[in-house]
């Protein structure tokens, strides 16, 4: 049963992504001016060149034959080439993939241990602490990335000069010592969003009939809470820790710009200000697949994880 | 931050100074917050003691005088009349965002629910092939192919957010649908239209009103990022979102100001909105799907 | 004939930001005078900075040095790091490589048959003699005993590959439209030999043989690589002193040493330079007090009152042709010279000077400041004293536009995207437009594109003016009046066409004497000064920073003609 699930979860993320990648590659057809004003740059063009421009692109077949096209190069890795760069687009993403790559990751490590831990501190200690943790997440996911962005510069790089502002590093622990500001910018509001679920969700198991008559049965409580408690608490944290992994997906742009840091993000946003659409399009199209892959492993993970989600189904 | 598929907590704040004050001050402050951001939003620019755009390069970074009551910018225009000026694009562009957003979704929810079976699935699919996009992403693909200015972006985000309202709403409708009062109203012989617009929309109006609260706030995030990013209002027209990106340059000087009183604003509306939104949810009775 | 020595210089750069800049191409030759001319301009720079800077406002008066000529480097160095202000470069194919980023790598590690030099001079790079028998032909010996990186000889073929490449309008040459187009043929008459004919007199097409025009790779790599050459994948095949070593694609281009030089003089100190694409003002400032990134020509404007109190390394002004321009397009708004006139008057360029551009940059009242010229420094600087300073005059703006009646709609101001500096300009005069009734729009374009405007007169006529941060090629305000205000000139915005300044044009072009040309210039100044199809508005010297432990810089903006990381080296702190 649980098969026929993820099978029509698997069509729904088929048709999503096709229609994704017709949106993104009919964009171009969209713009005012079409394709040409796009492919020239503006730049004056002879006949002859306009000609060959328009062969190169196929832009005189018909647009799902030119579309068909195009999605068998983008399936066998032909994303295009740049017209601001001059070179495959798929060389000039390499590396910038690999930051964004370290930057999610990092991210991703921060929102799940930081966020976990004062969720169920929060959760577990009544009082200043809590009151503190559930304040202080309230106003952080409310702050925007690019806002805390701006403030972390303010104060960590240019006041105390812990930090760079400047790229992405080379070699691990370089990689990690760049990337730490644009990781907790990104991460924040994520941070704060884990955390206020993760309390809600281990005050919500603290209160149930079992957990308590096991506390008044004089099971030790740290037992008890590890037991009972976190674990069962555990399944709907990983999910919202997925889903919330997959929404920084965008937020890459934001804080890529705002730290200067060389990823796919920022390239998108450079990328858009010079009207590079076959970098437009490659890069809209990996971050879209990365957001839909993630939601649909969190999906499915759900699923393992919960054995009631199978069960009704 | 997305619409999440789990139940939300209590708001955190309220029943520590529920039990201080025995009154709801998070809702005061929200509504209170609002309702000076609207003002500034509507009359911010009249407001303004200086003319917004009015550089004076003799003056660039003053600290605060009578003159300039929270000093200067990086060309010495008035940053207290940029901050009243920049409320405009920074809230009524996601307010247009949220209401035509609420409208589709609302329209498409209730049809998807009036009508069922293959509609509904129908509409339901649309809705979770819409929500696989990332709205910011939309919204910067939009400026790559209409050009800068924020018309694009605000169009894509409201597409995005369909969804956003649609399958909440959709879930109450149903719920709302197979409830016998509607059964006897169609046994009556209203028309389907009269028996949604008068019977089906004012029962699930909370839950219209909390989700298009939640969209604004999630909008005024999204506009502001794509102004931050030099997308949408081009200068000199003064954005809180663009004021933050501005300001950057002469944050480095040691003068955060520009940026920092920008952001504060960003900060104040998104929480002061998603505040408002959670309890406007909540009160709803939301049963999330 | 022989070789060919000129007053020689200058660039193509804008300021700040990622903005593209828009270059000049031009013609120079001032045969004679050159072993003073790099200080002749260098002081003239100074005094100009130092006089203006006495009614510095507002966080200006940067008190910055300005240096004429670089002490040179204690010895060899291990590696340096550089950036690139203005991003990376799209290209080093020497047909696509146009602009900043890419000339300023390019001219490293590919040679031109000729080249500039710090000091101001045209020399011969790998043409050893260049003869000039008739008005339209250019004789060029080919240097013998240089070699590619790969080893193979350079020789005749490879020169006249590399030159017919830019000569073909479907090779898309960004040179074409401009310069290609005016050479006839290029035909090998020698073992040794090239040939090039223009279709018209014309000595421009001699002096950008220092350029990307003139810039040669090995026919047969190019040929293997065709539309790869000059990407980080096809990479390059060249003669200069660094080799292309790795190209990571948005993160950095290292040049190594190339040991094989044949011009022992300029052989690398460097063993390694890296070149990186910081463009964030922010970040490239707090890299460079960090000494993360070791130097950098265009220094961040928002950065000088840290980069002045440096203690990593240190900031200094030099020579250089780069200045600012409100430049009408031509649209009918703006003909009326009265508009034009009172735009003028609302320009603060003290305050720009001062404020924007942090007292590293002296208002700029005509292209034919002595700064900008390598020569005739006695005629320049006696008739740019006798031109009238625009100040700020707000009431006689409004008085002109009440006069002249303000158009219907507001006036586009055009400035590429991206650039802080041309922004914030751009705002003081929608500012001052406001203040005399003339409403004006500010729209943006990307750099790639907003290069362009300067070509294309079709795009350029949507926007009534546009901001322009230029670089001249050479320190001759003649080549700037030739390519702006000559009427055959498809760089001549406006169309500008006055039979006056023409007369003066014609004379001091084909003239030999400096103080002809000189005075000629200066003629045209005063026209241009009345008539204003272009108005002036700041001149911005180079903005060098260097860290502590590196020497030799050239101070003097070479960029791409001339192996500028060459002389870098050592500064002995270490």
């Amino acid at each position: 049963m649980y098969g026929l699930v993820i099978l029509r979860r698997a069509a729904i993320v088929l048709i999503t992504m096709l229609v994704a990648s017709i949106v993104i590659y009919g964009a171009l057809y969209l713009a005012p001016g079409g394709p040409i004003a796009f492919l020239s740059s503006g730049r004056p063009l002879s006949p002859s060149a306009l000609a060959a421009l328009r062969h190169h692109y196929h832009l005189d077949d018909p647009f799902l034959q030119r579309y068909a096209l195009w999605l068998w190069g983008v399936l066998h890795g032909d994303l295009g080439t740049s017209l601001v760069f001059r070179q495959g687009v798929v060389g000039l993403l390499g590396p910038r993939l690999v930051t964004t790559a370290y930057l999610l990751v990092y991210s991703g490590i921060l929102i799940l241990i930081v966020g976990n831990a004062l969720g169920i501190l929060a959760a577990l200690r009544e009082g200043v602490v809590s009151t503190a943790i559930t304040t202080t997440t309230a106003i952080g996911i409310a702050v925007p990335a690019f806002i805390t962005a701006v403030v972390l510069i303010s104060v960590f790089a240019v006041n105390l000069g812990w930090f760079p502002v400047t790229g992405s590093g080379s070699g691990f622990f370089d990689r990690l010592h760049h990337l730490t500001l644009p990781a907790i910018a990104l991460a924040l509001p994520a941070i704060a969003y884990v955390a206020r679920l993760t309390r809600a969700a281990v005050a919500e198991e603290l209160g149930r009939e079992h957990v308590q008559a096991a506390i008044g049965r004089g099971i030790p409580r740290r037992k008890v809470i590890y037991r009972h408690v976190v674990r069962n608490a555990m399944i709907p944290i990983v999910t919202v820790s997925g889903i919330t992994l997959a929404s920084l997906v965008a937020g890459t742009a934001v804080v890529e710009t705002a730290f200067q840091v060389d990823g796919l993000g920022s390239f998108l946003i450079s990328s858009v200000t010079n009207r590079d659409f076959p970098v437009v399009q490659a890069i809209a199209l990996i971050l879209v697949t990365g957001f839909i892959l993630v939601n649909v492993i969190v999906d499915i993970l759900y699923g393992v994880l919960d054995p009631r989600v199978r069960e009704a189904v | 931050m997305s619409v999440i598929e789990t139940p939300l907590p209590p708001h955190p704040l309220s029943p520590v100074i529920r039990r201080i004050r025995g009154v709801d001050l998070v809702t005061w402050f929200a509504v209170v917050v609002l309702g000076l951001l609207a003002l500034i939003a509507i009359f911010g620019p009249m407001l303004a003691p200086q003319d917004p755009n009015a550089t004076n390069l003799s003056a660039a970074f003053q600290g605060p005088s009578s003159e300039h009551l929270l000093g200067t910018d990086a060309s010495g225009r008035d940053l207290l009349s940029r901050l009243l000026a920049g409320g405009r694009s920074a809230l009524l562009a996601p307010l247009v965002v949220a209401l035509a957003a609420t409208a589709l979704g609302t329209t498409v929810a209730v049809v998807a629910a009036w009508f069922g079976g293959f509609t509904d699935r129908a509409l339901a699919r649309c809705f979770d092939i819409v929500f696989g996009f990332p709205g910011l992403l939309l919204a910067i693909l939009a400026v790559a192919v209409f050009g800068l200015g924020l018309l694009a972006p605000v169009l894509a985000l409201t597409i995005v957010y369909v969804p956003y309202v649609g399958r909440i709403v959709r879930s109450g409708a149903l719920r709302e649908v197979s409830l016998p009062y509607i059964e006897a109203a169609k046994v009556q012989g209203f028309s389907g239209r009269y028996i949604c617009l008068r019977h089906l929309l004012p029962n699930v109006r909370k839950l219209v009103i909390a989700q298009a609260v939640l969209c604004f706030s999630y909008a005024v995030v999204d506009v502001a990022a794509i102004n931050f990013l030099g997308l949408g209002v081009q200068p000199p027209q003064a954005d809180w979102g663009a004021m933050v990106a501005s300001g950057e340059a002469s944050l480095i000087r040691g003068n955060p100001e520009e940026s920092l009183y920008a952001g504060l604003l960003i900060v104040l509306a998104v929480l002061s909105v998603s505040l408002l939104g959670d309890r406007l949810l909540r009160n709803a009775d939301a049963v999330v799907l | 004939m022989s070789q060919v020595k000129s007053a020689q210089g200058g660039s193509p750069t804008p300021e700040a930001g990622s903005a593209s800049t828009i270059r000049r191409r031009g013609r120079r030759v001032c045969l004679g005078l050159i072993a003073a001319l790099a200080a002749i301009a260098a002081i003239a720079v100074a005094s100009g900075c130092g006089g203006s800077g006495g009614s510095s406002t507002g966080s200006g008066g940067s008190g910055l040095e300005f240096v004429a000529t670089a002490p040179p480097a204690k010895g060899d160095i291990d590696s340096i790091t550089w950036d690139l202000p203005f991003g990376e470069p799209t290209s080093l194919n020497p047909l696509t490589a146009y602009n900043y980023s890419e000339n300023t790598v390019l001219g490293n590690i590919c040679e031109g048959l000729l080249r500039d030099n710090p000091a101001g001079e045209i020399e011969p790079a790998l043409a050893s003699k260049v003869e000039h028998p008739t008005p339209t032909t250019w004789v060029y010996t080919i240097r013998q005993g240089v070699r590619f990186w790969d080893g193979e000889p350079l020789t005749a073929d490879d020169v006249v590959y590399s030159l017919q490449r830019q000569i073909d309008p479907n090779a898309g040459s960004y040179y074409y439209l401009p310069f290609g187009e005016q050479i006839a043929s290029v035909a090998k008459t020698g073992p040794e030999q090239v040939t090039v004919t223009t279709k018209t007199p014309n000595y421009l097409v001699n002096d950008l043989m220092t350029s990307g025009l003139g810039t040669i790779v090995e026919a047969k790599y190019a040929e293997e690589k065709g539309e790869a050459l000059g990407t980080p994948e096809g990479g390059e095949m060249c003669t200069g002193p660094f080799k292309l070593a790795k190209w990571t694609p948005g993160n950095s281009i290292t040049l190594v040493r190339n040991d094989q030089y044949w011009d022992k003089s300029l052989r690398a100190k460097a063993a390694r330079i890296t070149f990186e694409f910081v463009t964030d003002q922010n970040a490239l400032t707090n890299a460079l007090l960090s000494g993360e990134i070791d130097g950098v020509y265009n220094a961040p404007v928002s950065g000088i009152p840290q980069l002045a109190k440096a203690t990593t390394g240190r900031l200094t002004l030099g020579p250089s042709t780069e200045s600012v321009s409100l430049v009408p397009t031509g649209t009918p708004p703006l003909e009326d010279v009265r508009l034009r006139k009172a735009l003028s008057m609302v320009i603060d360029r003290e305050g720009i000077s001062n404020t924007v551009y942090e007292g590293a940059a002296e208002p700029m009242l005509s292209n034919a400041a002595p700064q900008l010229a390598s020569y005739s420094q006695p005629i320049f600087k006696a008739a740019y004293e006798k031109l009238n300073n625009p100040e700020v005059d707000i009431e006689g703006a409004k008085k002109l536009i009440e006069e002249a009646g303000a158009p219907s709609a507001p006036l586009k101001l055009l400035i590429a995207s991206g650039d802080p500096s041309m922004a914030q300009i751009a705002n003081t005069i929608y500012s001052g437009g406001q203040q005399i009734g003339l409403p004006i729009k500010i729209e943006q374009l990307p750099p790639a594109q907003f290069s362009a405007i300067y070509f294309e007169p079709k795009a350029r006529k949507k926007y009534d003016m546009v901001l322009i941060p230029t670089g001249e090629d050479v320190y001759d305000p003649m080549d700037y009046y030739f390519l702006a205000a000559g009427p055959q000139s498809v760089q001549n915005f406006t169309g500008y066409d006055n039979a006056a300044v023409n007369k003066e044009l014609a004379e001091g072009l084909a003239s030999n004497d400096p103080d002809v040309r000189a005075e000629a210039a200066v003629e045209i100044a005063a026209h241009l000064h009345e008539d204003l199809p272009s108005i002036p508005v700041v001149l911005t010297p180079a903005r060098l920073f260097q860290n502590n432990r590196i020497a030799g810089t050239p101070s003097r903006w070479v960029n791409a003609f001339y192996p500028w990381a060459a002389s870098i080296g050592s500064s002995g702190s270490e």
